[in-house]
């Protein structure tokens, strides 16, 4: 005989959402997980190499959480650089983070709590993941992404950790394994062509791409880059699906 | 500078630069050219970081780029195709590693 039980069923489903949403958030990650767990490790080898101590290490995963500023950083440290140069090669590293923002503001209007660590901890593959078509309520994307950025954090973290250990007993190689990032994108890009409102963006941008990257210094790609967008995207108008 | 204060500066002004959109736009509305901008970047964004991913490759010289170009033509062949994210990321990957060792014994 069934057995009304208020709270408990209501718990009870509420318990199944999570594991649902935490099952999706996990399999949707794991290829963040094989790329941070190995460009991390190679953060870790990097910096023990470069004598930076593990506290310093491990510190730059929560401070500035930004893999390929990281790197730099470790160039940077012991080594008494100027105000300026630090200030402007932050900039020049990270200026693609000012874009990520613009299509989150919306979806993360409702996080409330949440909302200063999604921001904080917004790197390209978590923005890159939050930009998937999801089949969620308003909630439940919150939760789905709180999770995916917690997740993809800490598997930076402890990729980072595995290097510092490893590099007191291995010597280490990459192998490749961190083109699982490249398919990430790659299948993101894919995914989002599919919309054939947005197919002509999707080939300009990557036109646009190639040739900054063939022509122009190499070391300004990403600046480069981010400006011939914006303002492709603000001169040609396009079709007024858009609007 | 010493270590701390770079920690703080580099740390301060990434976060700076991931909070300046919502922080901007927390209360007033963004102008049409700006909404128009996150409507469409975002595609646009993702095929950067693909490039961005790999803008180190090595075109000119041994391996000349075949274990990118094999391994992204494997996945956009079999994503289009099969369209399991896992499947085509970690296949294509697994090819990836592959070409890379061969190709690296062999020129």
């Amino acid at each position: 005989m069934m057995i009304w039980r208020p709270g408990y069923g209501k718990i009870g489903r509420k318990g199944d959402v999570c594991m649902k949403l935490f099952k999706k958030a996990f399999t949707d990650s794991i290829p963040v997980m094989m790329g941070y767990l190995v460009v991390g490790m190679a953060y870790g080898v990097y910096a023990s190499d470069a004598g930076i101590s593990a506290i310093e290490t491990i510190a730059m995963d929560f401070a500035i959480y930004a893999g390929s500023m990281q790197f730099v950083s470790v160039r940077l440290l012991n080594h008494a650089p100027a105000f300026l140069t630090v200030v402007l090669l932050t900039l020049l590293v990270n200026f693609r983070h000012l874009f990520y923002g613009l299509p989150l503001i919306r979806e993360y209007k409702e996080a409330k709590g949440v909302k200063a660590y999604l921001i904080y901890a917004l790197t390209d593959e978590t923005f890159a993941l939050t930009q998937q078509k999801l089949d969620l309520a308003k909630k439940d994307k919150i939760r789905y992404y709180f999770l995916i950025t917690l997740l993809n954090q800490s598997y930076w973290v402890i990729g980072s950790i595995m290097g510092i250990v490893l590099f007191r007993f291995i010597p280490f190689s990459t192998n490749g394994v961190e083109f699982a990032m490249t398919a990430l994108f790659g299948v993101l890009f894919l995914e989002a062509m599919r919309d054939k409102k947005v197919r002509i963006d999707g080939y300009v941008a990557l036109i646009l791409c190639v040739v900054s990257l063939v022509l122009l210094p190499k070391d300004y790609f990403v600046v480069i880059a981010l400006i011939a967008i914006s303002s492709y995207i603000i001169l040609y108008k396009g079709n007024k699906i858009h609007e | 500078m010493n270590n701390l204060s770079i920690l703080l500066t580099v740390g301060g002004l990434t976060l700076a630069l991931r909070a300046l959109p919502f922080l901007i736009f927390a209360k007033r509305p963004m102008p049409l050219w700006l909404i128009r901008l996150s409507k469409r970047i975002p595609v646009m964004i993702l095929g950067l970081l693909v490039v961005y991913t790999l803008k180190d490759t090595k075109v000119v010289s041994a391996p000349y780029g075949i274990p990118e170009s094999c391994a992204l033509a494997f996945l956009i062949f079999f994503q289009l195709k099969v369209k399991n994210p896992l499947l085509s990321i970690s296949l294509s990957t697994a090819l990836y590693v592959v070409l890379l060792r061969v190709l690296a014994s062999s020129f």
